[in-house]
């Protein structure tokens, strides 16, 4: 009796560690996340702008397209980033 | 009383401004068609090419950019990119990630792909040369925070050359043009461009016609 006693508060004690570490690898995870896309997104303002200096300095036919992949790179990083943050 | 001095008829010197059509003095261009397609890495008098600092009566005969051959370290390395996933997924490792993280994982990585691509495309399609009836520049964007424009015009050129050296560049023909000015930049190096004979020629025939716009007395 004592021993199922003290093996059940064992097992408890290790499921309690174990959720511990999973929300200890969850959070690091999200927290390595955020800081990844947060960062992809600064990158990809920093293309749009650039895109935007370079089509001042070079107009070609394709110019707009261009710009316009900028800011559809931009939009889905911004989309991806904040669906993360939401999910 | 006698008019001395009528300010009314006092005629300023006109500045002759005739630009001869290219045509007339460049066999490159008489032979070659003019180019339409924006990503041409060799476009003779290119359609709908403007640059910011073009005078206004000033004509961008060539556009040149790094021939594409050159670019396909990129496009082997975005593909091998394209398989870190696949590979990643015979990893058992991989697996233990919770299923939230293993999609955002997989996205976050094609986004980086998808970035490094667009990096790589505007890096070739805006760091290009150009050569106008009056000047050559040089356009460089070396990163996405790093922008160089050089300019010299023709009469500071004297020297042009070409070289080309190595199997691909030979069976591509593809070679580096350099020219040497008396300008602030000394020299311009037109990489791995596509037909270097071509360029060279077409700089001759120009160096050729500013010689005689000053000997003729054409002021452009």
């Amino acid at each position: 009796m004592f021993n199922d006693t003290t093996s059940t508060g064992f097992i408890l004690g290790t499921m309690s560690d174990n959720q511990d570490l999973l929300n200890l690898i969850d959070n690091f995870l999200k927290v390595l996340f955020i800081l990844a896309f947060g960062m992809y997104v600064i990158f990809a303002f920093i293309a749009t702008r650039q895109i935007h200096i370079m089509k001042n300095t070079l107009q070609t036919k394709y110019s707009t397209f261009v710009q316009l992949l900028g800011y559809v790179h931009l939009g889905l990083s911004i989309l991806i980033f904040i669906t993360f943050l939401l999910s | 009383m006698p008019e001395i001095f009528d300010a009314s008829e006092k005629q300023t010197p006109v500045k002759t401004t005739s630009r001869k059509d290219p045509k007339s003095y460049s066999q490159v261009i008489r032979d070659n068609s003019q180019s339409d397609n924006p990503l041409d890495a060799f476009a003779l008098r290119p359609t709908s090419v403007v640059f910011d600092s073009q005078l206004e009566d000033e004509e961008v005969l060539l556009l040149l950019r790094q021939h594409p051959i050159t670019q396909i370290k990129w496009i082997f390395i975005i593909g091998m990119l394209l398989l870190v996933p696949f590979l990643l997924s015979l990893v058992s490792f991989w697996d233990m990630v919770p299923g939230k993280y293993h999609f955002f994982g997989l996205v976050f990585w094609y986004l980086l792909v998808l970035g490094i691509t667009l990096e790589a495309f505007l890096s070739w399609f805006y760091n290009v040369y150009i050569v106008t009836d009056e000047r050559v520049i040089d356009v460089d964007f070396l990163s996405l925070i790093y922008k160089n424009i050089s300019a010299a015009k023709l009469d500071n050129i004297e020297d042009v050359t070409a070289t080309t050296t190595g199997a691909i560049q030979s069976v591509f023909n593809i070679g580096t043009v350099k020219i040497q000015t008396a300008a602030e930049v000394t020299e311009f190096e037109f990489e791995n461009v596509p037909q270097p004979d071509k360029v060279t020629t077409l700089l001759n025939e120009l160096l050729l016609e500013e010689e005689r716009e000053k000997m003729e007395g054409r002021v452009n």
